[in-house]
């Protein structure tokens, strides 16, 4: 265990005081000492541990998940949990940086990290959650909900005093949470605004969808105040977005480097570590680790981009993957890597730039929502890819296809259409789902990179 | 199965090979080439390149390269016909659809989860009806009503067959709906690559006329099958090789060769 928390970023002082703590948690997650050294052996493959940035990013990771399990027997006194909620992230940072009663837990971001992509031990999460009511087979729920209801209905998480959604990205998030009141008698609460503009209006923002989200997100604000019984004030909503202003910023200079380096400085298997730290429930403090974490990986990369060091070889074809990377699960980046493929970038991180913005933090997260590329239809995302590819000098498209995502699955062969007509590069569109391993096969996978990678290296002489 | 194909610079083949495939992959490599040579009276040192392709190709001690099936696919049916669009591969293994132009890789679907429609679901068919795998295609030509396999599951669809023979189904009729069952899941498969004219259908299931037959009339145009529709992966692999080495020597270079021993080594 300790050798495992090393690898997480913890000092040995930090170690001493937080051992039976973490122990605690982990015996409720039912990690055991073969979990732990499976946890070390994953680490070490799919993960650059020996950076630091890496390490510390993980350290408030699996910080927060230790946290979050044991809050109840801690005495917090009041749990709120947020799940496929955009902004409920900058509304927990607020709460968590007031008051130490407060738990707020964003999504399973944490969790998905820790039990998925380190200890490799999520599937009897998904099999609890298809045990109820997230059926597995041909209807294929997502198994990002199944990250939801697992852990609550095993007990791991506590049942809490508020579950908030959105049906911004997910439309099956707010129906699972309606079924958490029903057979759970778990308050709830929906933050809901029509995220459909009109059509003309993109990319630009529409000034209508920001102003019904804020609303929207102002009336979460009210019923949180209900239940932890103090006041969010606009100038600590705005003290957090300017930290995650810099934090983003950080973020910013690292998908820089990283999109502008060949060779390919660092696997994209750590995209969903950056994922995770921008989106945590983080308290200001929390928030200002996390973007030193991230400035001291900035300055690694340098060195190692400055001696010519990569994670793939100098001339392999980059990539530009469709869906954020896998989050229970980092073998498929991996084996990119492996088989010599260079992903620099994820269409996550395209969005449309606008100067256009609010002093009122509501209004900010309203028009700030409306510009990522996994927030577009179609329309709109399709011409963001095609402009990040020219951009990026991008050799091909990992075009995957989630097929139990109603949100993304209708776009995968259009992009494909659409990547071929108008750029010509090879498109792989690859069925996966990245909140459950179990869909990865490596044979199948790897064979069809291997022939994604001879498709682009032709298509590049030709 | 593997296939050994030897070229000579006139792109005429001089020798081949198409063995079982047994565990030690590596072994039998040694040997068909050993065998290849005999036939072609060459000895090992006269064979300017040697490329190895498909599943086993990383256990080809003695290859100088090793290039990805489809690739090597693509290249074969381009040499058969060179300005075919679509290509479909089905093997024991796994089911293929090429999209190509002038022989360049544009697309590709497979079918590599399942053994329904592959060589493997013919395969098992043939063992249930006590039959060879050769006939079944000229059997399945005499039928007149076709029965209908709807499984497309090995597993079910052999339960299917057991349950038509118990109702007296006529066993070319029976034949005729497999073969059916898989032109269906094979056009299915290879229709998000917008099917143009002409097909070219490769692999051992295209030496099956029945299936043939059955895709011709799936698809809406003429299949071109190629003499030896087993090799058609090797011979583009032949022809990459020498592609690889006239470069070399119309630059100058020498030819970068691998490790060339035919000596006997064990994966086991």
């Amino acid at each position: 265990m300790i050798e495992l928390l090393k690898l997480c970023g913890f000092s040995e002082q930090e170690i001493e005081s937080e051992l039976p703590r973490v122990g605690k948690a982990f015996n409720k997650l039912g990690i055991t000492v073969e979990d732990i050294e499976r946890g070390k052996q994953r680490l070490t493959k799919y993960y650059d541990v020996e950076l630091k940035g890496v390490r510390k990013a993980l350290r408030l990771i699996v910080r927060e998940l230790v946290d979050a399990l044991l809050v109840r027997d801690e005495g917090m006194k009041k749990v709120i949990y947020g799940f496929m909620a955009p902004g409920f992230d900058l509304l927990s940072s607020a709460l968590v940086t007031k008051s130490r009663d407060v738990c707020s837990i964003h999504h399973s971001w944490a969790f998905q990290i820790v039990v998925g992509c380190i200890f490799g031990k999520i599937e009897p999460i998904l099999e609890e959650a298809e045990r109820k009511w997230l059926k597995a087979g041909m209807v294929a729920h997502c198994a990002n909900l199944k990250t939801l209801v697992g852990p609550i209905v095993l007990g791991l998480y506590p049942k809490p005093d508020l579950l908030v959604t959105t049906g911004f990205l997910c439309e099956t998030s707010p129906k699972t949470v309606d079924l958490f009141h029903e057979l759970y008698d778990i308050p709830v609460w929906y933050v809901d605004a029509c995220q459909d503009r009109t059509c003309g209006e993109y990319p630009e923002p529409s000034n209508r969808v920001a102003s019904s989200t804020a609303k929207s997100l102002e009336r979460l604000a009210e019923r949180i105040q209900e239940v932890v019984g103090f006041e969010i004030t606009n100038d600590m909503l705005l003290e957090v977005q300017d930290a995650k202003g810099k934090l983003n910023e950080a973020f910013g200079r690292i998908r820089g480097l990283v999109e502008s380096s060949t060779p390919l400085p660092l696997s994209p298997a750590h995209e969903n570590i950056w994922m995770c730290l921008n989106v945590l429930a983080l308290s200001i403090d929390g928030i200002t680790e996390a973007t030193e974490a991230v400035d001291t990986l900035y300055e690694e990369l340098q060195e190692r981009v400055a001696k010519g060091l990569g994670v793939v070889e100098k001339e392999a074809p980059r990539v530009l993957a469709t869906l954020p990377m896998g989050q229970t699960d980092p073998r498929l980046e991996y084996l990119a890597c492996e088989v010599g493929i260079a992903i620099v970038a994820t269409d996550r991180n395209l969005e449309v730039s606008i100067k256009e913005t609010s002093e009122d933090p509501y209004m900010k997260f309203g028009i700030g929502m409306q510009l990522g590329a996994m927030h577009m239809p179609p329309a709109m995302r399709i011409p963001l890819l095609i402009e990040g590819c020219k951009k990026l000098n991008i050799d091909g498209v990992l075009d995957r296809f989630h097929v139990g995502c109603r949100a993304v699955a209708g776009d995968a062969l259009l992009i494909e259409n659409a990547i071929n007509k108008e750029l010509g590069i090879p498109v792989l569109l690859l069925e996966w789902e990245n909140f459950d391993p179990r869909v990865y096969k490596h044979e199948e996978y790897k064979r069809r990179l291997e022939i994604f990678k001879t498709m682009m290296i032709v298509n590049r002489q030709s | 199965m593997t296939k050994v194909v030897i070229l000579n610079r006139n792109d005429e083949i001089c020798a081949s090979i198409v063995k079982h495939t047994g565990a030690e992959h590596r072994r039998l490599a040694n040997k068909v080439m050993e065998e290849a040579l005999q036939q072609a009276g060459l000895s090992f040192d006269e064979i300017s390149y040697v490329i190895a392709t498909g599943y086993g190709r990383i256990t080809v001690p003695f290859a100088d390269r090793q290039i990805t099936e489809l690739t090597c696919h693509a290249r074969g049916v381009s040499h058969y016909a060179p300005n075919v669009g679509l290509a479909i591969d089905v093997g024991g293994q796994d089911a293929k659809g090429l999209k190509m132009n002038c022989g360049k890789l544009l697309d590709f679907v497979m079918s590599d989860k399942c053994a329904a429609g592959t060589g493997r679901f013919l395969e098992l068919i043939a063992a249930s009806l006590n039959l060879k795998l050769d006939d079944l295609g000229k059997l399945s030509l005499k039928s007149t009503s076709k029965a209908s396999i709807s499984s497309t599951c090995t597993v079910f669809a052999r339960q299917e067959v057991v349950s038509r023979i118990s109702e007296g189904v006529p066993l070319e009729d029976i034949l005729a709906g497999i073969h059916d069952a898989i032109a269906s899941r094979v056009a299915r498969m290879v229709e998000r690559l917008k099917i143009e004219p002409d097909v070219v259908f490769t692999g051992g299931v295209a030496k099956n006329i029945g299936v043939v037959k059955s895709l011709e009339t799936k698809l809406g145009c003429k299949v071109l099958v190629p003499e030896e529709p087993l090799l058609s992966g090797a011979i583009g692999a032949a022809l990459l090789g020498k592609e690889i080495t006239l470069k070399a020597l119309a630059q100058g270079k020498p030819v970068q060769k691998g490790r060339r021993s035919l000596n006997e080594s064990t994966l086991f």
